[in-house]
């Protein structure tokens, strides 16, 4: 009766809108790779992938970095949980602002400060050769596994940490009892119970550096990787082959799909349930230890935060051409973005907007409708909400490219389409924001209030929407924070007209104009860091509560 | 004010069938308590009642009007839940105040029915706090003057003592009890605590499986149970097969229990012919065994005693192996009966007899 409409109306749209934006798009890449130019079914695109080196040498090297960032990722993000967690160091309040230094410099820009530093014209790169010292290059290996490891240690530094605190320490109390050196005990007990939370963590930061394409792109110029072939195959629209697009993209798409599998398998195979216990005391450090622990902690906290700094700086730097003539200050590269790109600076807020604006709606109504209203579609739903994590932006931006350039519904080139891009990549992570409070909202509430004569539609607004609120902050400042930021899917799809400011510091640090990308970046940790900083100070919102 | 109609209510899941046929009248203003272990269909009895549930087949009735296609916010009814549903970001007075708005009364009635109502419920001055900074017991008193503040044809409470400690439960009783009949709201209340349901209602339906065994007034409930499970049901009752030897015209039968005459009312009739005799632990007489036992009478040897001030039990073993509860008020006659004494059970003449098949 009344009891299908309107959820089960809503419920059918909302599957209805990620059939078609994401299971569609993605669906219709994987296709194409079977398919030749002229139509047919072919594996060309595979045998040519096996077959020319560099196609495979970029799929190891993607393989490569990625096993190599997600061990520097662990040993820095378990060593600093290590010591945050268990003992008494001056500046540990700043350790807990890390996860937020990761969301309001967005690693294009972390990227670009540490070519300022370590680059060609960089800083230290300068200052050792004005010693004579040859410093090692940054671009390639060396670059990449710095920079993403400062980017993504945080991922299990959290992990890591949420684990130790939850660790209870009778447990280490009994190893010692039983005549375990503390140290030992440490290996032994408290080490493989955090591995879980750790190792699961690792395979997300590993999907993340095979999919990251800002880092990737600015500083591998030698060493061919997965993300940046996928992107040059589809810049290279006109003479390429766009077999090959669909392929690279297909390949990536795996070898992700794999990964998350896997992280699932394990999560489900080892969920051994610590009981809540203790938190155990944090302890005070004498002597040398107390300098090495303080040091290497205040040194990741320094490294982390330093890009903002660089840019702030270089931002103010008289520049000509790649040279930096650093200590000379000036506000030319301001007056230039006032003089001749405020579109980009409205393209990026306008563009964020909508996607937040559309992102939360969407991400607020189908958590609802998932954890309150379960129907025959919730499962689908739910599956479908998984799709975005599978593929890098890279991926999801040729596949809405390729998927609405033709037929009934052309968006390719629209701005439309870059809302939508921007959007559906922080879907997932959305969804969840906004149902962190619904599982505590008692359905007897909203009996409750129709009981009491409120249609269940009003009800809603009444009851259940204040109650989200706090999920629905956090989702909506979280969005902002990402589409921002957003460079590898709208890179794909942007036409003249639609750069954003990821896109113009993109082309500025192509170019080598660091100054004027410096100021770009400025105005764009800018624009993240106010809705951050009224979230948190203002309305208390609890941004890694979930 | 209204009276509620229940139409040959069924409600299925899938194969399982939680409702199995419910017809019923509660006449206005009655205070009508479903009483029944978990999973006996009582719960879903009452909402579909509230429209929740729309019963596979069957109707209900609000006076003359038929609501079963009533979405339950036009249904005019009142709800208190087992955990309060309190609005936790809402005042008392909020809370309170969220029917009135809804159905767009005037400010100024607001403040005065809310007023009242949280007078009347024990709670005035408690209008600016929040639901957290409030006991359970206050919070149910706020549920309870939310639902009766819109002045509902029906007051629909699932459970709503259960989550109290004990003595709170007692207290809540009155509280919800002199309300009711303050307003005369026909009221429907879920229970699976006798205790609460003989102290609370006008009338009682025992539901089992789906159906309701007996239903009628507490007393009569209590003294006259129809089957073996409702006697077991509501308060505590001895059971013992009972072979019937010869039916009477009065209504009185003759069986044979263990080995001796008993006479009493048969309740409704066994189909097979097979009865057990009911006798409540206070119906039943003790003494020491001076003589063989007599009509409707039983020897056995005490096994326990425990003197629980007012009233003494007794666990009594019988001839047969059975054992039953005696319990006796006051004091005893002569010296007090300690384990291991040999006495005789009387049964009296208030024994009824049940069929021992469930049916």
């Amino acid at each position: 009766m009344n009891r299908f409409l309107p959820w089960g109306l809503l419920s059918l749209l909302a599957l209805a809108f990620l059939l078609l934006f994401i299971a569609y798009p993605i669906i219709g890449i994987l296709l194409r790779s079977f398919i030749d130019e002229s139509g047919e079914f072919s594996l060309e695109g595979f045998f040519i992938f096996l077959n020319q080196g560099r196609y495979l040498e970029a799929l190891a090297n993607s393989i490569i970095l990625g096993l190599s960032v997600t061990f520097c990722c662990t040993v820095v993000g378990v060593f600093l949980a290590f010591i945050v967690a268990r003992f008494d160091i001056p500046f540990s309040n700043i350790v807990f602002l890390l996860p937020l230094s990761v969301l309001i410099i967005p690693e294009l820009i972390s990227a670009q400060s540490w070519i300022m530093v370590f680059g060609n014209n960089g800083l230290v790169t300068h200052l050792l050769d004005a010693f004579g010292i040859p410093f090692p290059r940054f671009y390639g290996w060396f670059g990449l596994i710095y920079v993403m490891t400062l980017t993504y240690y945080v991922h299990i530094f959290l992990a890591a940490l949420a684990a130790l605190r939850g660790f209870d320490h009778s447990l280490e109390e009994a190893g010692q009892s039983l005549g375990t050196a503390p140290l030992t005990t440490y290996v032994k007990v408290v080490f493989p119970t955090i591995i879980p939370a750790v190792l699961s963590a690792g395979l997300i930061v590993f999907t993340l550096v095979v999919g990251n394409f800002a880092i990737a792109i600015s500083l591998g110029q030698r060493v061919p990787l997965l993300s940046v072939l996928t992107y040059r195959s589809f810049i290279s629209e006109l003479g390429g082959n766009p077999t090959m697009q669909s392929t690279l993209a297909t390949v990536s798409i795996l070898l992700v799909a794999l990964v998350l599998f896997l992280q699932r398998w394990y999560i489900s195979k080892r969920d051994y349930q610590m009981v809540a216990g203790r938190t155990p005391p944090r302890s005070k450090l004498k002597g040398w230890k107390s300098w090495a622990a303080t040091g290497v902690a205040g040194l990741v906290i320094v490294l982390s935060l330093l890009p903002a700094l660089v840019v702030l700086a270089g931002s103010f730097t008289v520049s000509r051409g790649p040279v930096m003539y650093w200590g000379q200050f000036t506000l030319d590269n301001y007056t230039r973005i006032l003089d001749f790109n405020l579109g980009v600076v409205g393209n990026s807020l306008k563009f964020a907007s909508l996607a937040t604006l559309l992102g939360v709606t969407f991400a607020t109504l189908v958590s609802y409708l998932l954890v309150k209203k379960r129907s025959a579609l919730s499962s689908t739903l739910d599956y479908l909400l998984l799709l975005p994590l599978t593929i890098s932006g890279t991926v999801l931006g040729i596949s809405l490219a390729q998927g609405f350039n033709s037929g009934p519904m052309v968006l390719t080139g629209t701005a439309a389409l870059m809302v939508l891009a921007m959007m559906l990549r922080r879907l997932p992570f959305g969804v969840r924001n906004a149902s962190s409070n619904l599982h505590n909202i008692s359905n007897s509430l909203e009996e409750a209030s129709v009981s009491l004569g409120v249609p269940p539609g009003r009800t809603f607004f009444n009851v259940v929407l204040p109650l989200m609120a706090p999920g629905i902050a956090a989702a909506a400042i979280l969005t902002w924070v990402t589409t921002v930021a957003e460079l590898s899917a709208s890179v794909v799809i942007y036409q003249a007209g639609q750069e954003t400011l990821p896109i113009q510091i993109f082309r500025l640090i192509n170019s080598d104009l660091m100054a004027r990308a410096s100021a770009f970046g400025v105005i764009n940790m800018v624009i993240i860091l106010v809705p951050v900083f009224i979230g948190i100070r203002v309305m208390k919102v609890k941004l890694f509560s979930s | 004010m209204t009276e509620l109609s229940l139409r040959h209510i069924k409600k299925s899941y899938g194969h399982v069938e939680v409702l199995k046929g419910i017809d019923h009248q509660v006449p206005d203003g009655t205070f009508f308590t479903l009483l029944g272990p978990s999973g006996c269909g009582k719960t879903t009895l009452l909402r579909v009642i509230a429209g929740f549930v729309t019963p596979s087949v069957g109707s209900v009735h609000f006076g003359s009007e038929d609501v079963t296609g009533v979405p339950p916010h036009r249904r005019e009814i009142g709800m208190v839940f087992q955990d309060y549903a309190l609005f936790p970001d809402k005042s008392v007075f909020d809370n309170v105040a969220y029917g009135l708005r809804a159905r767009r009364v005037p400010k100024e009635e607001i403040r005065r029915s809310v007023n009242e109502y949280l007078e009347r419920v024990g709670l005035e001055g408690f209008g600016e706090r929040l639901p957290t900074a409030l006991s359970g017991g206050q919070r149910q008193r706020v549920a309870l003057a939310r639902a009766l503040v819109v002045g509902p044809r029906v007051l629909l409470m699932d459970e709503p003592l259960s989550n109290l400690d004990a003595a709170l439960r007692v207290q809540m009783r009155d509280v919800i009890r002199s309300l009711q009949l303050e307003t005369k709201t026909t009221t429907i209340f879920v229970t699976h605590d006798q205790e609460e349901a003989l102290a609370m209602s006008d009338t009682i339906a025992v539901m089992k499986d789906g159906r309701i065994d007996q239903c009628g007034a507490p007393d009569d409930v209590y003294r006259n149970p129809k089957t073996a499970y409702v006697s077991k049901f509501v308060g505590s009752a001895n059971l013992l097969q009972a072979k019937p030897v010869e039916r009477c015209n009065d209504g009185i039968c003759r069986f044979e229990v263990e080995g001796s005459n008993f006479a009493g009312r048969i309740m409704s009739e066994a189909n097979d012919g097979r009865y057990l005799v009911v006798a409540r632990p206070e119906n039943l007489g003790i003494r020491k065994a001076a003589a063989a036992p007599g009509e409707c009478e039983l020897s056995g040897v005490v096994i326990s005693t425990q003197f629980q001030g007012y009233r003494t039990s007794y666990r009594v073993k019988l001839k047969s192996g059975s054992e039953v509860n005696v319990e006796t008020f006051g004091e005893m006659d002569g010296s007090p009966l300690t384990r291991g004494d040999e006495v005789i059970v009387s049964f009296q003449d208030k024994c009824i007899f049940v069929p021992e098949a469930s049916q």
